[in-house]
């Protein structure tokens, strides 16, 4: 493999920077109520000049209270995702871990159904609710997952996938005993929807806490790298194991509780981003960290962006696009490169 | 983490080198990053603040608007008065249209079929996932929504770009009158209102009066197949059939139970109720289901004891008189048997499957995902 540079990182990301504005402007552009390249292109150029007075009044009610938010969050979303789910890959050693193996949307998800029975009326309760349910499944996994004080990567896994399922299987009991009509958007929830529309201050609230998670992950990078040779091999090279492991958990976990406390579980993006990134641009960490974020949000803008308009104006959940979508284009990835 | 080697200006080494050096303490050093993060937080911050204000402007710039609460509780202000109305389910936009305010409808939902102008007006999507941007490019004053189909988050989405939302939630038969006297008034059509909803009691204690004094006939509304759910006890369905002669079997608080096949056996309704517009499928849902083990032990099945109202009985509009009525006709031919051009004018085969018209299942307009 070729040596990590900082020239390669960088022009990764500039690649990958620039589709990502492709797809942000092809996202701005398409949708419901027709713009064209033009029209968008002078509004951008006013809204960025500081001349806001001369945009029109759709263009301001669609683009900057709509879209543009959505796309931002979708950005964010498919961020945290794919970043957690590298980090949950290097953590567990399994290429098969996703941001939810763990159940920790699941705990979301119950957490969103309790505000909804408690308090359907108050917007920000389900996001809140969500993070908190997230926030103690993390915390539940995290005890069971120990083994003499440290985590176990086996342990995890299982102690994961048992509370999530665990989890899944008090949501299926709450909807069908209790049925309250404010559960009718639960399912759009477990499939994951990026149409609910947040306050700004959340999604500043998002990119702030994405950007502290996603550099703790970052910073471990070189010692995942060690760690992929295993566990005793990284502790023999001076790699602070359990320190690392830690960070990872915590901070992964943190990414996808954001995440889907806002979107619901977004399906698939966490799990092949990071192997498509690995696909093309190594499995260096130090340079899978930040493609893996860049992809992602590829990955869920494209994917929204299909949503809203397939069959517009009525919206799919975001989540069935991205599983629809992301299973073909990995098994072809899969299949070219074992070819 | 080599450089490669074959750079000639050693000043490029020298600038790359740095570079290298500052994005690996980046890589390393979580403190960096936080303080990075803790230096752009502002600066975006204000950038959002700043488009935030913006697009607020445009939104106060309507001269007069009413504060009411909404049937679920909401406190909205709308502006008055009001001219453009997107309805965001079948029901409203017929209760709309019902009032005489069907020419201000600017958009509705794909299935609103009913009156048959409806199809007619833009479509928003479907009611559990309507493209928030495609109902504010119609600019409208007021959006109707219902609480019985539309999800609270897209209320909540329109809310926040300042488009006044009034939400409906009729549970009985006279609250979906009230419901309509009140969307009456919310759009200066008082008088229509009243009217049509006087209109509606009329014909409701002409049937009252037909049927005092005959027992209540015992019926399972089946309002989906598979899974079998019927009506719990705190519907404008439920009491709706009440109001034609019929109880309901099912006895649950959930507003649309699952019930168990069994359950139906013990209780042996006298007739099981549809209210479906698509003939073709009713009927082959009918014929399957006389074939079915446990639904042949049903005494409603072996003597083909199946009503079959039009889908006015599934939407809380005033349309919904309209199915109450069928259904007491169904049940009690003797009661109208004065009418007799109703009835005559049925095919004898149908003597038990009283028809009526139209197109798409209710509980179609639960999409994917949608559930009850």
């Amino acid at each position: 493999m070729k040596p990590l540079t900082l020239r390669r990182v960088l022009w990764s990301c500039a690649l990958l920077a620039a589709v990502l504005l492709g797809i942000v402007l092809l996202a701005l552009r398409l949708g419901a109520v027709p713009f064209s390249f033009a029209d968008l292109g002078q509004n951008l150029w006013w809204l960025v000049s500081g001349q806001p007075g001369k945009i029109s009044t759709d263009f301001r009610l669609i683009m900057v209270d709509i879209r543009l938010p959505r796309i931002l969050l979708g950005i964010v979303v498919g961020a945290a995702l794919s970043v957690a789910g590298a980090g949950f890959q290097a953590l567990l050693r399994n290429p098969l871990a996703d941001p939810y193996v763990l159940g920790v949307s699941s705990g979301a998800a119950l957490g969103a159904i309790l505000a909804l029975l408690a308090a359907p009326a108050i917007p920000l309760m389900t996001p809140a609710a969500a993070f908190l349910g997230a926030a103690a499944t993390i915390a539940g996994v995290y005890f069971l997952g120990r083994r003499q004080g440290q985590l176990d990567s086996g342990t995890l896994l299982l102690a994961g996938i048992v509370m999530a399922s665990f989890l899944s299987a008090m949501i299926m009991f709450l909807m069908t005993t209790l049925a309250s009509r404010e559960l009718r958007g639960i399912s759009f929830w477990l499939m994951g929807d990026l149409s609910t529309s947040i306050p700004r201050g959340l999604l500043w609230i998002l990119v702030v806490g994405f950007l502290a998670a996603a550099g703790a992950i970052l910073t471990t990078a070189s010692d995942l790298n060690v760690l992929l040779a295993g566990e005793r091999e990284a502790m023999h090279l001076g790699v602070d194991v359990t320190r690392v492991k830690l960070v990872v958990y915590i901070s992964a976990s943190l990414l996808t509780g954001l995440a889907v406390s806002v979107s619901g579980a977004i399906g698939y993006v966490g799990l092949l981003v990071p192997h498509v990134m690995r696909m093309f641009f190594g499995s260096d960490y130090r340079l899978l960290i930040p493609t893996s974020a860049l992809g992602g949000a590829i990955a869920i803008v494209l994917a929204d962006t299909l949503a809203r308009t397939l069959i517009a104006p009525t919206e799919l959940p975001v989540g069935a696009m991205t599983a629809m979508a992301g299973a073909p284009v990995f098994i072809y990835l899969l299949r070219r490169r074992l070819a | 983490m080599t450089l490669p080697n074959h750079l000639s200006f050693r000043g490029a080494i020298f600038i790359k080198d740095t570079a290298r050096r500052i994005y690996l303490a980046l890589t390393r050093a979580f403190l960096v990053r936080w303080l990075f993060v803790l230096a752009i937080a502002p600066l975006v911050l204000s950038g959002a603040a700043r488009a935030q204000s913006m697009s607020r402007e445009n939104l106060a710039s309507s001269p007069s608007r009413i504060e009411v609460k909404d049937e679920t509780g909401r406190i909205v202000q709308i502006p008055q008065p009001v001219r453009r109305i997107v309805s965001l389910a079948p029901s409203v936009t017929e209760t709309l249209f019902a009032l005489g305010a069907g020419d201000r409808i600017v958009g509705d939902t794909n299935f609103c079929d009913y009156p048959p102008e409806a199809k007619q007006k833009t479509h928003i999507g479907g009611p559990v996932s309507p493209s928030i941007e495609a109902i504010a490019a119609l600019h409208p004053d007021l959006v109707v929504a219902t609480r019985e189909i539309n999800r609270p988050e897209s209320v909540h989405a329109l809310e926040q770009l300042g488009i006044a939302v009034y939400a409906t939630d009729p549970q009985t038969v006279e609250q979906v009158f009230t419901s309509t006297e009140r969307l009456g008034d919310l759009l200066g059509a008082a008088d229509a209102g009243r009217m049509l909803t006087a209109n509606l009691r009329r014909r409701l204690s002409e049937i009252d009066r037909r049927l005092a004094g005959l027992p209540a006939k015992n019926v399972l509304m089946i309002v989906w197949l598979d899974p079998l759910m019927s009506v719990g006890r705190n519907t404008f369905l439920d009491d709706a059939l009440r109001r034609a002669g019929a109880h309901s079997v099912i006895d649950s608080p959930q507003s649309w139970p699952t019930i168990d096949l069994e359950q139906v056996v013990r209780l042996q309704p006298d007739y099981l109720i549809i209210s479906n517009d698509n003939a073709r499928q009713v009927q082959r849902e009918l014929t399957e289901l006389q074939e079915r083990p446990g639904w042949r032990q049903l005494e409603a099945v072996r003597k083909r004891r199946f009503v079959v109202l039009s889908e006015a009985m599934s939407h809380p509009s005033p349309r919904l008189v309209d199915g109450i009525e069928q259904l007491a006709r169904a049940l009690y031919p003797d009661a109208f048997a004065a009418d007799a051009a109703f009835l005559g004018a049925l095919p004898r085969n149908c003597r038990d499957i009283i028809m009526a018209h139209v197109s798409q299942p209710f509980f179609s307009l639960l999409q994917p995902g949608g559930c009850l």
